[in-house]
């Protein structure tokens, strides 16, 4: 393998969940990082974000910033402007999950960027083939599938394209490596490993206990007890939010036009009903003293 | 036996009152806060409410902004370790000393 050069400055576009995990990831490990949304709003929130999320990785690992909070944000330039990604040596999209929205970013970045930049998708759902045809050159568009929260997942989704090519993975790789991660190369299929897995494992999770099976704890229980995992389908759908869950398969159902993947009625029955999981305080388990206890 | 003083002489008398009545007030609205999560009746004031089980280490964050919006102190990098927040008692102690500071 020949030696990489360091990509130094990194472009991020997309100041969502992902984006503020991926910005506070570079930026800890000494890169400076431009990170473009609509609207300075948006922006300033991301930039609040990104420092209570500093400040929590200080308390959970005493001794592990080995800067000041203040000193890594300052690395991380907030801007509206497209163009100032022209100064960036990698881009990693991390936009909302829809085409029509991806289609205009892309648009952005095939004029901005210059031919060579390597552009890593951060998606769980979109083809990255697909993305890769709104650029030139699509042999250096690749998908980077992080997980969430991103400065605490080691593990990236790598994604090779149809033309993504050998060099491109390997940029991509050592941008990681750059941030203390590492890729895991899969093919570009709808869901890739992760979520096509994951999604359906928590979908027949939901429907044991729409049968009556078991309820939600001894489901999460047999899981960590008998497989070793640090968290049962149910309790991680409360983490990942089951309106993100219930999206994901509806992805998949009509990706692979596979029953499948078809949501327990239960599923959509909660999303209805609003219990979204940990963020609107019930899911599958409740998240404070008023709510109702699980099912 | 012993003369053992029942207050601060050190202190002017109304002071010494006005802030253990303030610290008082701050056990009481940290006790209100926590109460919003889970059932505090049953825990003291000195008990571990990460160890106890209670809450993860992702409720820390909400404590520090819950204290630095409600008492008007700023929690600096070196403030954010676990000790300065894992109970009633030791959240009061490091409210009196931001204040005490600040004064």
């Amino acid at each position: 393998m020949s030696a990489q050069k360091r990509f130094q400055t990194v472009g991020v576009v997309g100041a969502g969940v992902m984006g503020c995990g991926l910005a506070q990831s570079l930026a800890a490990s000494g890169h400076d990082v431009v990170l473009v949304d609509l609207t300075p709003e948006v922006l300033e929130q991301a930039g609040e974000t990104i420092r209570q999320n500093l400040r929590y990785g200080r308390l959970r690992a005493p001794g592990s910033a080995k800067e000041p909070t203040q000193a890594v944000l300052g690395r991380v330039h907030f801007t509206t402007d497209y163009e100032e990604l022209g100064r960036a040596e990698f881009v990693i999209e991390n936009v909302t999950e829809r085409w029509d929205i991806k289609k205009e970013v892309y648009g952005h970045l095939n004029r901005i960027c210059g031919p060579d930049v390597i552009i890593g998708v951060n998606t769980s759902a979109i083809s990255i083939t697909k993305v890769s045809s709104l650029v030139q050159k699509p042999e250096r568009v690749i998908g980077m599938h992080f997980m969430n929260p991103v400065p605490m997942k080691p593990l990236v989704e790598l994604i090779r394209g149809y033309y993504t090519n050998d060099s491109t993975i390997e940029s991509a790789s050592t941008m990681l490596a750059q941030i203390g991660k590492e890729g895991i190369v899969v093919e570009d299929m709808p869901g890739f490993v992760t979520n096509r897995v994951l999604m359906l494992t928590v979908n027949e999770a939901v429907f044991v206990i729409q049968d009556g099976v078991a309820e939600a704890k001894e489901v999460d229980r047999i899981f960590r007890g008998c497989f070793g995992h640090t968290m049962g389908p149910l309790e991680t759908a409360d983490l990942i939010g089951l309106d993100t869950i219930l999206d994901s398969l509806v992805v998949l159902y009509e990706s692979y036009n596979d029953d499948k993947y078809r949501p327990a009625p239960l599923l959509k029955k909660l999303v209805a009903a609003g219990l979204l999981g940990r963020k609107s305080g019930h899911g599958f388990y409740p998240y404070s003293v008023d709510s109702p206890s699980s099912f | 036996m012993d003369f053992i003083p029942t207050r601060s002489i050190r202190l002017p008398h109304s002071e010494s009152n006005t802030s253990s009545k303030a610290m008082r007030e701050h056990r009481t609205t940290i006790r209100e806060f926590l109460g919003q999560y889970f059932h505090i009746g049953g825990i003291s004031d000195s008990e571990d409410i990460f160890s106890l089980g209670f809450v993860d280490s992702m409720f820390a964050m909400q404590l520090v902004l819950f204290l630095e919006r409600t008492f008007d102190v700023q929690v600096e990098d070196d403030d954010l370790v676990m000790d300065n927040f894992k109970s009633v008692d030791s959240m009061t102690a490091f409210l009196a000393r931001k204040e005490s500071a600040t004064v």
